[in-house]
């Protein structure tokens, strides 16, 4: 009875076995000279209709010029090295690593891969020594760091919500004080101050003292509850304008704003109006992180073989940062303002006006 | 012959019950997979098309779990030795997974639920990267103090949850859970302080460890399994021996099997529950301090992943036993590495690769249900009636 | 009604709980089932009351076979069955008690009591039962509960009434009283089938009785055989029910409780203002309904209770506020009132249980690593010397017999140097011959010149063992009487002196 019980499974094992074996002969092949590129993502997971989403877009853009594109996904932070050789290891000419806390691995993975090209989304792609405290890093020859001015969109949408707002209050909040949130949050008190200056007015920012560098934060990226609760509390504050800097946590606020209809939200990172279409009637606008774009870049500079461990800077100049058209609230924003702001991207990239 | 019939009876019983529910999870898992691959919806038409490619993507998903988890051809092109390079992966995630798991597995011994494995990791690896990143201290003595600064911290800890459990009768899974939310934004507000910031860096990310503090590798740099794995193995045989052969082992089981008796027989049981909640967290501690020391290199506010969590599965998968500990988390590390390589091999996307990985967990950690299916007589429940309705 | 059963067997895997038992009550008569605990007369009443199902055989009503594969089956064919312990719903009244589960409801939707009201007036008076319908129950004595259950019973028409061990929660007195209402129940014609292994009752009420060993029908008698005739058939083998012991010589003070006081965390007295001394060479059993108080006085004694009073002196020294550990090897053997709650672990082997209070002393341990092989070496020891019937130091103690579990904690604690001996209902649930056992060996403690404390509900075990009695009620020691006080005076006693009234 035990016997059988025993060589019976056994026989069932081996057969699934030599069907795997089977299957596995029939696919793979045809990555011949195709660049292949490949993001190493982090836990936010391919859907995050934020950060990752807009990398893998890119990447899928790529692929109209003739890439091989594919991504892996985190499940914890232990996941990113292992996830980073197995695409050094898969041929991926280039890997492309998503989230700043891909860092460290990519860094690594560089090193030890000197044929592979890589690059990493945030950061600035250096090698900073042993103890991480050796600045500026060393230059890396094989990883190129991507880095956004994204404060040059943020300062925009600061002097268009300064503009646009009623009570004379707008609003930002962070996920984490760490420098990719608290950029955007600096660049949008900074273009209401702008606009204050300009036009004379007192529009009050809550949320971000750009002298002590310090604001409304969760504490993370995945409590919606207390996103909600803070929307909330600026709405009780009078601000009509919000600004929320957490990923996905903005549709908390757009949830408030379509709930309350006491305030707008301005979304963050890629366009809400597509990536959140159930938002569209609350969304003034969205400071676009072109992570996309850059990513295309990146995987456009391998094809064209004119890749170099040059950063990049994604501004309002290549489109690496950008505000979002008006969409659906387009007939509520004046044309006077509309037209100011435009002019405030002209004159940021010309460098007439600093953000920072 | 009575004898000769249960002992077979029992031994098919022990041996068959794992292969019919691992049986069942390659199954279960098989149809997830086959149906998750957006191309088979399109061959509804054609039968054997239909069943031939569910068949091939399945196949090919379980291929590439073994590839992932114990060997890969395709790796042997340099060196043969390479294509174990998945095996040495598995190792790596089971050596902090059978630390925590030890730690659930103790406390259960002694009848405490320790929930509170996550934080007590967490405290383990701030412990470990502190006094990784902020001494300067000669080989083997700085790994040794790397280990011990876990040790205190994450024991104390735990610790603290015996200590309240014994003093105020708070339950013991409250206060780890809370606990746990503690560990979890105690880590992230410390990551922003200028102590743990990386200079140059705002993000919540640590100086690495010191060379000195890291745990050596094993077999050189290209693979990343270290020292971890045996220093995992070895406490597990500790923890085996404090248990079956020491005085304060007979006690944490005597509270853990019936506590009135033991307190009846003199024991004290303030005592048993402070000092294994101090063992329990010293324990999980260690595990943060293999991630960290061994193949993380530096604190991060997802150091922890789910490993105080996957703690209680594998625990329990266990039997609260040691060995059957060190087995759990190894079948967990064998999931975990092999998943990795199934997202990357095939279009498995990485929720489903979760969801099956749990599957297994689910069909070898109920048996009832395994043996509801097969319809298997279960020889032990009649004895049980008989024990309850023989009283007459 | 008659009611008989034809070659009923049971199986439990490979245990036969009933093999082929043949039994025939007939109408009108009292039929005791005289059996030790695990004989199978349970068993052999669960599936007369559709509780279980016999794997052969056949239930015979008024000479008709019928199936009963479910209780509702038996009530319907005027079976009933008055359960050990109670299915009655505590916060209920009598009334809505009898009705659950036939509830009736009026014109308007609501529950009709009214019928079930007159219908228990009625019974009570018929039977003498003198039981108030709109008693809420838990406010009820235990013995008055016990006839809301034998109400329900019949006014569902049972013709047959099963009772299972109904005399083990009940007083002297309210035995008495119940045994009285069986002989009321059978003038009507009612048959009733009276599980027990207590051999006064059976003689006193029972018109037959059949006994069982190990699943098996073994004999029949007539309540006119004597005591140790039914015993022996019972257990097997010759019983000697009279413990022959000798007269105690008395020694000095060993145990000296005085003003004892416990309360509970809400600062409720649970004990009050107990003093009682011990002396070396004699036993003083502790007698009283269960619940009056001697649960917590014998764990003060051990520091097992929290907030205590008083002074506890063995052998002149006060160990009150001493760890439990520090009482216990002050030199105090305690056999806890429950084996399986406070006196074993049962997923332990016997071995390890036989070392629970010294596991760390020598030589059962070097320092902090334990000596398994000497502990299985004393066990074996321990197994002979106590007669534990098991398959060896290291099973479990969870499969043995109730009286072998406690043949367990009886050689743990008197392998110890102990000068006092501290006995919870040392026999609870134990059969005859481990009984026996039990009372051997406290004896033979008594007699080595150790002061034994009993403590125990059983009048039969306070008289064959005690020197002395000390009758506990509602938490204070009433009364210490000589062991020749008679039966009646003590069950007086034991209801706290005032005559049982019958209101």
């Amino acid at each position: 009875m035990k016997k059988s019980f025993v060589t019976g499974s056994i026989k069932a094992i081996a057969a699934v076995a030599a069907l795997t074996l089977l299957a596995s002969c029939s696919s793979s092949s045809d990555s011949a000279a195709k660049v292949k590129a490949c993001l190493a993502l982090d836990t936010g997971g391919v859907d995050d209709k934020s950060f990752n989403a807009s990398a893998w877009a890119g990447a899928q853009a790529a692929e109209a010029a003739g890439a091989e594109v594919k991504y892996l996904a985190a499940t914890s932070d232990a996941d990113y090295a292992p996830n980073i050789k197995k695409l050094v290891d898969e041929g991926c000419n280039i890997v492309i690593g998503v989230g700043f806390l891909i860092n460290g691995a990519i860094v690594e993975a560089a090193k030890a891969n000197p044929d592979t090209k890589f690059a990493i989304v945030d950061q600035d792609g250096k090698d900073h020594g042993p103890a991480g405290d050796q600045y500026p890093g060393a230059v890396i020859d094989n990883l190129q760091g991507i880095e956004f001015a994204t404060n040059q969109a943020a300062f925009q949408a600061g002097y268009l919500a300064a503009g646009y707002s009623k009570t004379g209050k707008v609003a930002t909040y962070g996920g984490l004080n760490i420098p990719p949130v608290s950029i955007f949050m600096d660049g949008f008190a900074r273009g209401v101050a702008y606009y204050n200056t300009v036009k004379g007015k007192k529009v009050v920012v809550l949320g971000w003292d750009v002298a002590k560098k310090d604001g409304t934060f969760v504490g993370g990226f995945s409590d919606q509850a207390k996103a909600l609760q803070i929307s909330k509390n600026f709405e009780q504050q009078g601000a009509d304008v919000i600004f929320p800097v957490a990923g996905g946590l903005g549709a908390a606020t757009a949830n408030q704003s379509m709930t309350g209809g006491k305030s707008v939200t301005i979304w963050v990172d890629s366009d809400g109006f597509v990536q959140a279409p159930q938002f569209a009637s609350v969304l003034l606008t969205s400071v676009v992180k072109g992570v996309g774009t850059s990513v295309t870049a990146a995987i456009q500079s391998v094809i064209d073989g004119t890749f170099s461990a040059t950063n990049y800077l994604g501004t309002l100049e290549n489109q690496g940062t950008f505000l979002a058209p008006y969409h659906d609230l387009e007939s509520t924003v004046d044309a006077a303002l509309a037209a100011e702001v435009e002019q405030l991207g002209a004159d940021i990239t010309s460098g007439k006006v600093a953000v920072s | 012959m009575n004898k000769f019939k249960k002992y077979i009876e029992e031994t098919s019983k022990s041996i068959a019950l794992p292969l019919l529910a691992f049986f069942l999870a390659i199954l279960s898992g098989g149809l997830l997979i086959a149906f998750s691959d957006p191309k088979i919806y399109k061959l509804w038409k054609s039968p054997l098309e239909f069943l031939g490619t569910g068949f091939a993507s399945a196949g090919h998903a379980y291929l590439a779990l073994i590839q992932g988890s114990i060997f890969d051809g395709n790796l042997t092109s340099k060196n043969f030795l390479l294509g174990f390079y998945p095996l040495s992966e598995t190792f790596v995630v089971a050596a902090p997974l059978i630390l925590t798991g030890l730690s659930v597995t103790l406390a259960f011994r002694a009848g405490l639920f320790n929930i509170g494995a996550q934080g007590q990791f967490i405290f383990g690896a701030i412990g470990a990267s502190y006094v990784g990143f902020h001494y300067n201290l000669p080989p083997v003595i700085h790994a040794l103090a790397a280990i011990l600064g876990a040790i205190v911290l994450a024991g104390l800890w735990g610790g603290l949850v015996g200590f309240l459990k014994a003093r105020t009768g708070a339950h013991e899974v409250i206060v780890t859970i809370m606990l746990n939310y503690i560990s979890v934004y105690f880590l992230l507000w410390l990551l922003s302080t200028q102590t743990f910031l990386r200079k140059g860096r705002q993000d919540p990310i640590a100086p690495p460890v010191n060379e000195n503090a890291r745990l050596p590798k094993l077999f050189g740099m290209d693979y990343r399994i270290n020292l971890g794995i045996f220093i995992a193995l070895g406490v597990a045989y500790l923890i085996h021996i404090l248990l079956s052969r020491t005085t304060w082992g007979f006690q944490f089981r005597s509270v853990g099997a019936n506590t009135l008796a033991a307190k009846t027989a003199g024991m004290s049981v303030p005592f048993v529950m402070t000092s294994v909640m101090v063992i329990c967290g010293a324990l999980a501690g260690l595990g943060g301090a293999v991630q960290v020391m061994g193949s993380e290199y530096a604190l991060t506010a997802g150091v922890a992943g789910s490993f105080g969590f996957d703690a209680i599965t594998v625990a329990l998968l266990g039997r609260a036993k040691p060995l059957g500990t060190v087995l759990a988390a190894l079948l967990f590390g064998a999931l975990r590495a092999g998943g990795l390589t199934m997202q990357a091999n095939t279009t498995t996307p990485i929720d489903i690769v979760l969801v099956i990985q749990a599957l297994v967990v689910l069909f070898i950690a109920a048996p009832a249900m395994v043996r509801a299916i097969f319809k298997l007589k279960n020889v032990k429940s009649g004895t049980d009636m008989a024990a309850k309705g023989w009283n007459g | 009604m008659s009611v008989e059963l034809r070659g009923i067997t049971k199986s439990f895997g490979a245990l036969v709980a009933n093999d082929g038992i043949d039994l025939r009550v007939e109408t009108g008569e009292i039929h005791a089932i005289l059996g030790e605990n695990g004989a199978g007369k349970s068993t052999l009443m669960n599936i007369l009351y559709g509780l279980l199902s016999p794997d052969s055989g056949q239930i015979l009503v008024d000479e008709k076979p019928i199936i009963i594969s479910e209780p509702s089956d038996a009530l319907a064919a005027g079976i009933g069955m008055v359960h050990q312990h109670f299915m009655l719903i505590p916060v209920f009244t009598v009334a809505e008690n009898i009705v659950l589960g036939h509830e009736k409801v009026n014109g308007f939707g609501v529950l009709d009591l009214e019928k079930a009201r007159s219908e228990i007036a009625r019974i009570s008076k018929e039977f003498n039962f003198d039981v108030d319908p709109d008693a809420v129950v838990e406010t009820l004595p235990v013995g008055i509960q016990q006839r809301v259950e034998v109400i329900r019973a019949l006014i569902y028409n049972a013709k047959v009434l099963i009772l299972d061990e109904p005399t083990a929660v009940l007083t002297p007195q309210e035995t008495d009283e119940l045994l009285q209402v069986m002989k009321n129940l059978k003038k009507q014609g009612t048959s009733i089938i009276f599980i027990t292994h207590k051999l006064r009752e059976v003689q006193e009420a029972a018109d037959r009785i059949t006994i069982i060993r190990r699943g098996k029908i073994v004999g029949t008698a007539l309540p006119t055989a004597s005591q140790e005739d039914l015993a022996s058939q019972m257990v097997g083998r010759p019983v000697d029910l009279t413990m022959n012991k000798s007269p105690a010589k008395i020694g000095k003070t060993l145990l000296e409780i005085s003003n004892l006081t416990v309360t509970d965390s809400t600062g409720r007295e649970l004990i009050h203002d107990i003093s009682l001394d011990v002396h070396a060479g004699e036993i003083v059993a502790v007698a009283g309904v269960q619940g009056n108080g001697q649960t917590e006085f014998a764990r003060a004694i051990l520091n097992l209770e929290e907030h205590v009073s008083g002074s506890i002196l063995v052998d002149g020294k006060d160990i009150l506020g001493e760890t439990v550990r520090g009482s216990l090897h002050s030199g105090i053997a305690f056999i806890p009132e429950s084996r399986e709650l406070d006196g074993l672990i049962g997923s332990f082997s016997i071995a390890e249980n036989l070392i629970l209070d010294t596991f760390d002393l020598a030589p059962n341990a070097k320092g902090l690593l334990m000596s398994p092989n000497t502990v299985t070496n004393e066990a074996v020891k321990r197994i002979t010397e106590f007669d534990i019937r098991s398959q060896g130091a290291n099973e479990l103690v969870s499969s043995l017999s109730g009286g072998n579990k406690q043949k367990v904690v009886l050689a743990r604690e008197l392998s110890r140097p102990v000068k006092i001996v501290v006995a919870s209902q040392p026999t609870r649930g134990l059969d005859v011959g481990s009984i026996e056992f039990v009372h051997e060996k406290i004896v033979q403690e008594r007699d080595a010149g150790r002061a034994v404390l009993l403590f125990s509900t059983e009048l039969d075990e306070v008289f064959a063992l005690a020197d002395r009695i000390a009758v506990m009620y509602r938490g204070t020691i009433i009364d210490i009487v000589p062991a020749t006080i008679s039966r009646s005076d003590l069950g007086l006693l034991m209801a706290g002196v005032k005559p049982k009234v019958s209101s």
